[in-house]
């Protein structure tokens, strides 16, 4: 058996780190330091309630501004009612100026809309919250982001202006505010005021066509097709494709010169049905008149223009007024219709002196040669308006009054005089014995028939005749035939020897019968005397007076 | 053959029998007038138009009037010219005489067709009557074309009465009478204005 030996191990104290700590230390030095990095240089952390979640991912969905990354959300959760979710988003750092109560969020989604398309990209990039920043207002971290897009974007040039409208039609947020077809503005937000029962709408007008909004400029709507028919005919009219798919609204400025201060704040205007009514807006001041009208009101409506020599210078305003003494069950009751005059649109001013100007001018017209009459401005929709011109002949009615309101006076209609005429004839028509008529006419038709068959029958024989003929060899004959008729005459024409032989013969003639007529005379007195001689017949001569009174 | 000689032997026999009527001829236009009439430069042309004669003067047999309105063909005197000739010869020369301011042609003439007036003579009764006068009577007309369109209408009627018997001395009183025409138409070319 062998010996081992036991050998101890010397303890030594380690005099200094281990150089395999330098790895892990310089680790957790670089660690610390990322940390404190990213502590340092993280941005705010904000709030935004969303109406959904649609799209949005955790540490995915980004927040840009102006295309550009400038946060991530970090958290989704449900809000406490349910009515929405709230994200939470790490924003970059530097971007608390951003962050104020002016600042707008929302969520871009693809859109495909009548009036735009946009946020397409997010097909393939996927959703994201896009941020209009605003260094305007207070700072905050927690926001409400909007249900779509902001129409305008913040802090383009233009104006503001607020539009109401009382009537049926509506405009909705986005729908284009035009401008001789082209499009100048958008319609921001849409409120309704229950009290005053009108809708608001916010635009905004882009630069430069604020510089078109006046306080004399009139808004009106141009939404799809517009369709009138009116005395004047039928109008149809678009403002632009767009407003042919949507709502639209547009504006303009009076033609006659004044046009107004230019705007410079929000302004409240309101929008018109159409143009029509725009226009006549602007004119406050009207002259007030009534007609009596004789025969029918049909065709003429409220609003209808009123006419003088071919210009429009008021509109009917009541058809039918009623007063005190009513004769409307009277034989003669003539309707009135009350019609209103505008200085403003005979180039006087729109003022109340313009108004009692134009009454005494149609007082003392009235009184001249001055009517009105109803006329047919448009044969297919059978509208009438009012007339107003000078016509000599007209018998003097004197001034008359309806109720207050001075009358013009009115002559009928040329519709009216065109069916009384077309009554009598029809009349005169009607009165014609058509049976005895049209019995003659058959009869005459009947012989006409029979002459034609005669004709027919003739000429056809002719035709045949004409057919066997040669008319080549007729005519040679007919041509020798003249000649020979031309040398025959030629033989006995005066001054020829034939006809002088001719004359003579005649004359030798002549002498012979004078010659023999006494023997003539005789025979017929006493034909036996040709062979026995008789008495002697009492001979008278011519004897001179002296003789008779002898005898 | 014995018709033929029938009738010969009768035609002998009436021969014999009767006595030949003896015709006598008279002429209108024998007496003198100033039958060669000279053209007168200058002077107006009348043209005389054909002479219209009533229907029983054209006979050849002279007539003569008897009472108030028989007529009697005188068998034996006749008309060695038609009547209408000799009438127109007899007032051509007369009127040619008397008008010496005027030139009378014919119408046939050839300067007739220079004519600035016109001459028509109708006549109604030209013959010897058994009172013992000779008349005649009828219209005559002027139509003047220059200047202007006039027409002057003129009836006539004159007698005679005979100084001798016999249908000779008839015809020259007939001759008479054509004179006194002609000069009354003369007198009234005369007194009417070119």
């Amino acid at each position: 058996m062998a010996e081992t030996q036991v050998t101890t191990a010397t303890l030594q104290p380690v005099k200094r780190v281990s150089k395999i700590w330098f790895l892990p230390i310089l680790t957790l030095c670089i660690g610390v330091w990322m940390v404190y990095f990213q502590w340092a240089n993280q941005g705010p952390l904000i709030q935004i309630e969303l109406q959904s979640a649609t799209g949005i991912e955790v540490d995915k969905t980004k927040i840009k501004a102006r295309n550009l990354d400038i946060g991530v959300i970090k958290s989704i959760e449900l809000k406490p009612d349910l009515s929405g979710v709230i994200v939470t988003a790490r924003m970059n750092a530097n971007t608390e100026q951003l962050l104020t109560e002016n600042t707008q969020f929302w969520l871009v989604q693809p859109q495909v809309s009548l009036t735009r398309i946009e946020g397409l990209n997010t097909l393939l990039s996927g959703t994201y919250i896009a941020m209009e920043p605003s260094e305007e207002g207070e700072a905050q971290a927690e926001f409400v982001a909007l249900e779509r897009p902001p129409v305008t974007p913040a802090g383009a040039p233009g104006i503001h202006v607020t539009l109401s409208s009382g009537g049926d039609f509506a405009f909705k947020e986005g729908d284009p505010i035009v401008y001789r077809g082209m499009k100048v503005g958008d319609i921001e937000n849409v409120y309704f005021n229950l009290k005053e029962r009108k809708v608001y709408y916010n635009a905004f007008i882009e630069a430069p066509y604020n510089n078109l909004i006046t306080t004399k400029t009139v808004f009106w709507s141009a939404s799809g097709i517009e369709l009138d028919l009116n005395a004047g005919g039928v109008n149809i009219r678009t403002a632009s494709l767009e407003t042919l798919l949507t709502n639209g609204v547009t504006f303009g400025l009076p033609s006659n010169g004044d046009k107004g201060e230019a705007i410079t704040s929000r302004t409240y205007f309101e929008i018109h049905p159409d143009e029509e009514t725009a226009t006549k807006e602007r004119f406050s001041h009207f002259a007030e008149f009534v007609i009596l009208i004789e025969d029918t009101v049909r065709g003429l409506r409220k609003g209808a223009p009123v006419e003088y020599r071919g210009m429009e210078i008021g509109e009917v305003g009541q058809i039918g007024l009623a007063n005190a003494n009513n004769e409307f069950m009277s034989d003669d009751y003539k309707i009135p219709v009350l019609i209103r005059l505008y200085p403003g649109k005979v180039g006087l001013a729109d003022t109340p002196s313009s108004v009692q100007e134009m009454k005494l001018r149609v007082r003392e017209w009235s009184q001249q040669d001055f009517h009105a009459t109803l006329k047919m401005g448009s044969l297919l929709t059978g509208g009438l308006y009012v007339d107003l011109l000078h016509s000599e002949g007209m018998p003097n009615q004197g001034l008359q009054t309806f109720d207050n309101y001075d009358v013009i006076p009115t002559a009928t209609g040329e519709f009216t005089q065109i069916t009384q005429k077309i009554s009598a004839l029809l009349d005169a028509l009607n009165s014609i014995n058509y049976q005895g008529l049209s019995a003659g006419m058959v009869d005459a038709v009947d012989s006409l028939n029979m002459a034609a068959a005669s004709i027919t029958a003739t000429s056809d024989s002719a035709n045949l005749v004409l057919e066997g003929l040669d008319s080549q060899a007729i005519n040679d004959e007919l041509v020798n035939t003249l000649k020979s008729a031309e040398n025959m005459l030629k033989a006995y024409s005066e001054g020829s020897e034939t006809q002088y032989e001719l004359v003579q013969t005649i004359k030798e003639f002549q002498r012979t019968l004078k010659a023999v007529q006494p023997i003539m005379i005789e025979l017929n007195k006493a034909p036996n005397r040709f062979i026995f001689s008789g008495e002697q017949d009492v001979i008278h001569q011519p004897r001179r007076r002296s003789n008779h009174e002898d005898k | 053959m014995i018709r033929f000689a029938s009738f010969f032997f009768i035609l002998v026999l009436g021969a014999c029998a009767s006595q030949p009527a003896a015709i006598h001829y008279y002429l209108l236009n024998s007496t003198t007038a100033d039958a060669t009439s000279t053209w007168r430069p200058q002077a107006q042309v009348v043209r005389l138009q054909q002479l219209v004669l009533a229907e029983y003067l054209t006979q050849s047999n002279l007539p003569i009037r008897i009472g108030e309105n028989q007529i009697y063909y005188s068998p034996q005197d006749v008309w060695a010219q038609p009547l209408e000739e000799s009438m127109t010869d007899a007032l051509l020369a007369d009127l040619n005489h008397f008008a010496r301011e005027h030139n009378v042609v014919s119408a046939a003439a050839p300067d007739a067709a220079v004519a600035t007036a016109e001459l028509r003579i109708r006549v109604d009764h030209f013959h010897p009557t058994d009172s013992g006068t000779v008349e005649i009577n009828g219209t005559f007309w002027l139509v003047n074309n220059t200047p202007t369109l006039r027409v002057e209408r003129t009836p006539f009627s004159f007698s005679v009465e005979m100084e001798k018997d016999g249908y000779a001395h008839s015809v020259s009183k007939q001759r008479e009478l054509l004179e006194t025409l002609a000069k009354t138409i003369a007198d009234r070319l005369q007194a009417k204005p070119s």
